[in-house]
Formats: C-alpha cells, structure tokens, sequence
C-alpha cells in the first residue's frame, strides 16, 4: 500500500483527528488537520488526570500524547481558527476554508493571564495548546462577546503586552484533496434549559466546567465565593437518554467520568462528601467490578434523578428529587452540583454533511463512512465521536480502522 | 500459485513475508485475509482442529492442533517452536499477531441457579434464533426472563445481545419477555433506542439495585422469581417458562499459556494486554507481537472485526518500517558485563539477548533505560543520556549562575519525557515558571533513574530530590515506576545513614497532562525544603 503524495485533509482535531492525521502521515500521505477552534485536542484535552494511587485508564494523557506526534510530524499541516466554507463535489476535491487569524500576538503574550481574570464570560479566553509555539492563550469568537456586538473590549484593554487584536481580518484560501476524513467530535448538552439553574445560579456547573475548575485549581471551589466546596452533587444522563429532547441514546462515557472525578475529588479533599444521582450505571475500565466497587462505598449513590434545583440565600443549591429508599420527596442541600451533559452530535454535521451532500442519521451523528444504510460520498470517510458517543480508547481505535480503510482507497485510486 | 492482487509493499524482491496468528475465530481469520490482500502471506495457528469453512481454506494457510512450545528471538526475527498435532514445526517470522477467541461463560450461579434444560445461555439462545424463525421456537403465551447482571454488573458488549435478542423475540413470537437487571448497560450504539423498541413491543423491563430476586425451580421445570419492586415497593412473583442468563467474557483457555509462552503482558484478568492505555490500541510490550479481538479485552463481536483491520494497519506499517521512532541505541560493554542477566529478566520488553555476549537487540529495544539503571556492574550504556554527568552538571551550573551564597535551597527534580516533561511543558504553556533553584531533569523513563543517581544528586549539593514517575499502571516500561521507587526507597536508607534527612528524597506519580498539580507539588516539596534548611 502506498500514499506517498496523496493529500488527505481531516477536519476536526481533537483526539481521533489527531491520532488519524499522525498515523496517515506515517503512511506517507500529505495531512491538511483543520481546525476550527484556535485550540488542538478537542474536548479530551481540557480532561484532568483522575489518579490517586494508580492510572484510572480515563485516556485523557492519551489526547497530548496523539497531539505531541501529530504536530511533530513533518506531514501534517495544522490549520487552527479555520472554517471550512465549500468543498467541490469531485475529486480531487477542493476546499476553501477562512482562517481566523489569532487574536492574541504569540509573539507579545507572555502569559500574564490577565485577559483571563478580566473577561466576564467564562470560557471565551482559555489557555492551552496551540501548534508549533503559537499563542497558548486563545479568544474564542463563538463565546466572546466581541463579536457579538462589539461592546467589550475589557480584554484588549488590560492586556499590558498589547497583544490581543480584537478586530481582525480573516483570510481566505483553498486546498485540495484526494481524501477527506471528519472527525468534528461531540457538541456538550446545553442544560440552561433544564430546571437546574444552569447559567443562572453559578454554582451549577457542567462536568467541562468542572474539569476546568479542578484543571486550574486541583480542587472543587464554589465559582460563587472560591470557598472550598464539601457537598458536591453529580446529576448523571443531563441531556441523554431523553427522549423527549430527542436524544434517545446513553453518551457512554459520563458515569465513568463522574464516578472517577468523585474519588479524584475525595483524595485530594478529605471532607468532601458526593452523592451521584443516577438512573444505570455504566461499565467503565477492564477492571469494573472493585473500582465501582471501592468507589460506591464512599459516596451516596441515589438512583433517581432530581427534578428541581434551587438557590438558598447562601448560595447553596437545595436539590429536590424522590429518594428510592424512604419512597418519599426530599431536598438536600449541596455547595456544587455537577451536570454530566451528554455528547451531542457536532454543530458542524449538519452543514459539513450538506456540503458533501450527504445526510446525518436523524440522531444528528454522521454514519459509518461504510454504512450500507447511507454510505458516505466516495473519498470522505469519517471517525470518532461524529458517528456516536465514544470514549478515548474508542476513538483511537475508531481512527485506525478508518484510516486503513483511507489506506486501501488511496492506494487504489 | 494462486495470483496475487498487485502488492505496492517496498520489499517486492525478497519473498512476502510470513506472519503468525494465533487463533481461528472471525476475528483472527479476517486479519490474515487481510493480510493476504496485502501480500502478506498469514499462517492461522489454532489449537484446536478448527477447519477452515467452504471457500476460505484457499486464501490462508491452517495449522490445526497447535501448541507453542517455545519462542525465540525478537522483532522481525521470531522463532517459533510449535507443535502441530503432535509434530514439531519451527516457524521463522517477523512478526506474531495473537488474536484467540475470548471464552463465554454462562452465568448460572449469580442468578442461583443450575445448569438446566430451561436455562439457556445468551450463546445458546442466538444460536437457537439463528437458522429458526423466531415465532417457531416458543409457544403462544411462553414466558421469558432475561437475567443480565445482577449483584456483579454485566458489560454492553454482552447486554446488547442480550437486548438485542429480547427485541426480537417480543417483536415478532407471541412470547412476554421480561428483562431483570441491575444496572442497565446501554452505553453500546443504538442499546437505548433498542430498549425503547422492546418496551413498546411489551416487554417488561425491572431494575434492581440492593435487592433482588430469588428463583426457585418448580417439579415442572419451570420457574417461579420472587422479587420487591423497587417502583411499588410491593412484592411480586413472575412465573416463567424459560430463563436467559447473560455470560462472563473472560481470556481464551489457552491464552495464559500462549501469553506467557510470547513473553506478553496480561492484565488482571488474564487478556494478553496490560491494562495501560499506552498500549491502545493492539500494541504489547513487545515490539513485533501484536494483539487483538477477544485476546485483549471484553470486545463485541462488531469491535473485533474492526480490530482486525486496526491490527492490520499496524502490522503493516511494522513490517514496512514506519512505525520505527528514532530513539537512542543502547549497548553492553562486553569488558564489563558480568553475565548476571540481571537486564535479561528486568527487560520489559524482552529486548536482551543471552548469546556468546549480551547484547541488546536493537529492533526490539524502546530504549527506556531500566537496564542502564540497573546493571550492577555499569556496563549499559544509552548513547546521549548520562545522568550521573547530567546531575553534577545542573547543580556545579547552578551553584555557578547564582554568585551570590547559597540562600536558596537546591531540589533536583527527576521527570519522565512521557510524563513529568510533558506535564512541565504544559505549565510553561499556562506562564508558570520553577521556584529559583528547582533544576529540572527529563530522563526516558523513571527506571532509568536509580539510587545512584539520587544519592548522586545530594552528593552533588542538592537539598532536596523529587522523583516523578508515571502513574501505576501508565509506565511506557510497564515496570519502570515501580523500579523508580525501588531505588528510592534504597537511596533513602543509605541518606538515614548518612544522617541526611528521608523527607529530603520523594516520589510522586505524574501524568502528561498535569501542567498545574506538577507546579503545586514541586511548590509544595521547594517549601518543605526550605523549612527542613531552617529558613
């Protein structure tokens, strides 16, 4: 098999795009990684570490290990802050994509953090990776309130280094490829609409949110005062399993997440004391049984899901579900509560597969590129959580197995 | 000989290379027909005397009844000593793909329960559905349990056949299906969608959680289960006529001996994988060997066809060379070494050679450095790396920059390039910079630090030493953490002695990516440090 001189472009660089791009790139091809986020690694990267004594195997090292030898790789192009805008209907197959050209100067950051206190929307500047030494601290255009009406300008103005750029242009261009691999990833459930007081009261919090907050300050905190947090609540199937949203699966990967926070959580504050309300619990890890196990026999597991959440005077979250034990309705009063929100499909789907002329499931995911049912357009494959929740280790796998198929098409054409 | 479809691999003057795959299942056959497509010619070794069905025996070679006795050699350069049905063979290929089928055990005593006419396993029920109709195989009226996962939790891959087969008997025999479980497992493609279809079509769903059923067998044959409903909180019983039980996955009967006949790593439970996501997805410790399907984990029989072609990815690219990273060659000095093969057994990836002269084999070599470490008579040597140089240096350097006395205290910290470099470049990353006098030295892996080193680092005018290795069970080296704090905690006894202070030595484990808890911890030991110097 050989794809020497092949162009193969794969949009979304989280971790299935990133393994994929590396593992082309071995094969010889000419990898265009696109994407649209000034950041690499998707959501697996914003993942903390959840050891205590040993490996927990959540995968989440897994996501910077991929990112290291993608960006290394001498193959692989990295086009970070880019929407693709058209892709033509033949092969070789031309895509014209706008690069958003980084707000923030990587030459004049230092990395104060600065901008990062002084933004009043929390997650609209992040700090991260960013490909061959660009700026690690990123302004995310969909989030900032900048390009929404152009009234704040808070972060501009306090940046002592005068690096960020608020207005700045986007530039055009095209390329061109014999493949096209999507790995446009998961969108997070949204649960503002839901009758927890997401968005309004500031101590519940999403489970991203919370892996922000344990990334930054390694433990729970109340976003309300910064006072310690003991009484945390985990809310599991925010958004899946529900039918009536229209989102009939399980995301697979929360309960694992959340069951594993916990006992990061309670290593690292003794007081602390969890209860997890959920419907099933899910398998995780090869090992299942005594992890669950040892993980059970420290924080309260309530099988049932809560149906209001309000805010005390204190800012304590008072949570009232039917508690399965005393059959009856009860409140309990926490300082945090933690929604796992579900996997979405990408907002990217819908327009990408319109482009390609293709249709998502009605679930929103995109197919198998070898699905008999919908089999995509010939030369675009697709990987990883686009077609369906999946945990790390799945979406490494995921993008092996379609990259050998890319292999064998490549070869062939 | 059949014609070959046109290979493009490299090497298309010498003869197509041979690979062994362990095994006979799905899995298994379809990597060496992949293979085959690829002109790779793949030799299928099963134990037993499986044939291979109409129309296949063409495309790949069969070993029926056989046995490893032995296996020799390294990367691209394997020995095989096998006996088939009773006859030596000795195979000689580059590499080895172990792809046994994983063994299904129907769960009986779980539920109480015995082995029973009316007991049907998962297995033997889809075996039953498989040729038949549906609406032949039970009468008008019959009632079916399913039992899945009870006080010991079932796993998606098993539910889903489970679900799966409970869809289609409600849906289409004139049966009431009942499915008894603890938790649920729907996190498998299209699992929850399947469990609303089933309910619509009637079946009857109850969840348990502390308590649950008791099944009592009836003169009949028939069951009768009681059980609390944990909705109405009132007691029930369900009489049925036939009961499903889910089944434990668990390793091949032959796998242990195959593993440890390969020299490959098992997890807890026994599959040929260890339970380290650096070995995602079919990679083992051993350079050349691969593993995949039912031989490395609980996989559904969708997820093993796509290893299979994950396998083949990756076994091609080895052949071909590309997988090679360029990493530093290491070698035993002859007029040193020993012979105590004390780097032999150590080897995690038995990369070492007992020949007329030890040598260490460069294809199978990852280059981690527990060897160089552990060689007592210092006789290994990774070209480029020097520690004990690297830790005078540092603080001779450090000691130098400074001009002023020395007011601040001098840690040195010993951090793996998969882990703790990582995690550190990361925090560079997020602006955070080293307390003043921290030196900061990456090694390939945390084995590759021994006492030595340590006590190397206090001789040299360090006051304190970090050592931080990759968590339990993360270790590139399988084993390199682990000789870490070994060395630690020898280095520690012989500083008690030399009245130095044990609190001045720590280890601490690290991922790649704790840019942010490295700093605190580092932070954390500078100050403990500083308050043991009495400042």
């Amino acid at each position: 098999m050989n794809i020497d001189r092949k162009h193969v472009a794969v949009i979304g660089a989280g971790v299935t795009g990133l393994t994929a791009a590396d593992t082309l790139a071995g094969w010889g091809a000419r990898v265009s990684l696109v994407e649209k986020t000034p950041f690499l690694g998707g959501h697996a990267i914003q993942l903390n570490c959840k050891a205590t004594d040993a490996c927990v195997k959540c995968g989440a090292c897994v996501a910077e290990d991929k990112l290291l030898s993608a960006t290394r790789h001498p193959h692989v192009d990295v086009y970070t802050g880019t929407q693709i805008e058209t892709i033509s209907g033949q092969r070789p197959y031309q895509i014209t994509y706008r690069i958003h050209s980084p707000l923030v100067n990587a030459d004049q950051c230092d990395g104060c953090g600065i901008c990062f206190e002084t933004c009043p929307v929390s997650g609209a500047i992040s700090q991260g990776h960013a490909p061959h030494g660009g700026p690690y601290v990123a302004i995310r255009r969909d989030l900032c309130r900048y390009f929404q009406d152009a009234a704040c300008t808070e972060c501009q103005d306090a940046c002592p280094q005068g690096a960020i750029g608020l207005s700045s242009q986007a530039q055009a261009g095209t390329m061109q490829a014999d493949a096209i691999l999507v790995t446009t990833g998961f969108t997070p459930y949204d649960p503002s609409d839901k009758s927890y007081g997401y968005g309004q009261f500031l101590n519940v919090i999403t489970s991203l949110d919370a892996e922000r907050l344990l990334r930054e300050h390694t433990v729970m905190k109340r976003p309300s005062d910064g006072r310690p947090a003991g009484r945390i609540a985990f809310i599991q199937c925010v958004g899946s399993r529900d039918a009536r949203l229209g989102h009939p699966w399980c995301s697979k990967i929360c309960c694992g997440s959340s069951l594993r926070m916990a006992r990061l959580i309670q290593s690292r504050q003794e007081d602390a004391q969890i209860t997890c309300f959920y419907i099933d619990v899910q398998t995780f890890g090869k090992d299942f049984q005594p992890v669950y196990r040892s993980i059970r026999d420290n924080i309260a597991m309530v099988r049932a899901i809560p149906g209001d959440i309000l805010r005390t005077a204190t800012d304590e979250l008072e949570v009232i579900y039917f508690d399965p034990q005393s059959h009856a309705s009860k409140e309990s009063l926490f300082d945090i509560v933690v929604l796992s929100v579900g996997l979405l499909p990408a907002e990217d789907n819908g327009p990408l597969a319109r482009i390609l002329g293709w249709a998502p499931h009605e679930s929103g995911f995109l197919p198998h590129h070898g699905s008999e049912r919908h089999p995509a357009p010939e030369g675009i494959f697709t990987a990883g959580a686009a077609t369906g929740p999946m945990t790390i280790a799945e979406s490494v796998s995921s993008a092996e197995e379609s990259v050998y198929d890319m292999v064998r098409f490549l070869t062939a054409s | 000989m059949e014609e070959r479809p046109d290979s493009d691999l490299r090497k298309q003057a010498s003869p197509p290379p041979e690979v062994i795959v362990f095994g006979s299942g799905a899995c298994a056959q379809k990597i060496a027909a992949n293979l085959y497509d690829h002109g790779v010619n793949a030799w299928l070794a099963a134990r037993g005397d499986a044939s291979p069905a109409a129309g296949q025996g063409e495309k790949r070679h069969w070993l029926t009844g056989v046995e490893l006795t032995a296996c020799h050699g390294f990367a691209n350069n394997f020995e095989l000593k096998l006996t088939e049905k009773g006859s030596l063979l000795h195979q000689h290929v580059p590499a080895i793909v172990l792809a046994e089928d994983d063994d299904r055990c129907p769960n009986y005593a779980p539920y109480g329960l015995s082995p029973n006419p009316r007991v049907l396993s998962i297995s033997s029920l889809e075996e039953k559905m498989h040729p038949a109709s549906p609406q032949d195989l039970f009468d008008n009226g019959t009632q079916i349990v399913f039992l899945c996962g009870w006080h010991n939790d079932s796993h998606p891959a098993i539910a889903q056949r489970m679900l799966t087969a409970c869809h289609r008997l409600q849906n289409r025999s004139p049966v009431t299906t009942y499915f008894m479980t603890g938790n649920l497992k729907v996190a498998a493609n299209g699992a929850e969608a399947l469990v609303h279809s089933a309910k619509r079509s009637g079946a009857l769903f109850l969840k348990f959680t502390d308590n649950f059923p008791t099944i009592q067998t009836r003169a009949d044959g028939r069951f009768e289960i009681n059980y609390l409903d944990e909705l109405t909180r009132t007691d029930f019983q369900l009489k049925a006529d036939w009961i499903v039980v889910d089944e434990t996955i668990g390793p091949g009967r032959h796998l242990d001996a195959l593993a440890k006949g390969l020299g490959i790593n098992q997890d807890g439970i026994g599959f040929a994988q260890s339970d380290n996501v650096r070995r995602l997805s079919n990679a083992t410790n051993r350079r050349g060997i691969f593993v995949a399907g039912g031989s490395r984990g609980i996989l559904s029989d969708a997820e093993q066809l796509a290893d299979a072609d994950q396998v083949t990815l990756n076994l091609l690219a080895f052949l071909n060379n590309q997988d090679a990273e360029p990493l530093p060659p290491v070698a035993i000095d002859r007029g040193r070494c020993a012979r105590c093969l004390t780097c032999h057994r150590l080897c995690p990836h038995k990369a070492i050679d007992i020949g007329d002269h030890m040598s260490v084999v460069a294809e199978a070599c990852q280059s981690c450095g527990i060897c160089v470490a552990a060689c007592p008579a210092r006789a290994i040597d990774m070209q480029g790396v020097n520690i004990g140089r690297a830790v005078y240096q540092r603080i001779k350097k450090s000691a130098l920059n400074d001009g002023a006395p020395q007011d601040t205290s001098q840690v040195m910290v010993f951090g793996c390039t998969r882990s703790a470099g990582q995690a550190r470049a990361l925090s560079r990353l997020a602006g955070h910079r080293l307390p003043k006098g921290v030196l900061f030295v990456e090694v390939p892996c945390g084995g590759t630090i021994s006492s030595q080193h340590l006590l190397a680092a206090f001789d040299a005018g360090a006051d304190g030493v970090m050592l931080c290795t990759c968590h339990t069970d993360n270790c590139q080296s399988e084993i390199g953490n682990q000789l870490a704090r070994k060395g630690a905690d020898a280095a520690r006894i012989l500083l008690q002695a030399a009245g130095v202070e044990s609190d001045r030595l720590t280890v601490a484990s690290v991922a790649a990516n704790m840019g942010n808890e490295l700093t605190f911890m580092i932070d954390a030991f500078v100050d403990r440090i500083k308050a043991l110097n009495g400042s």
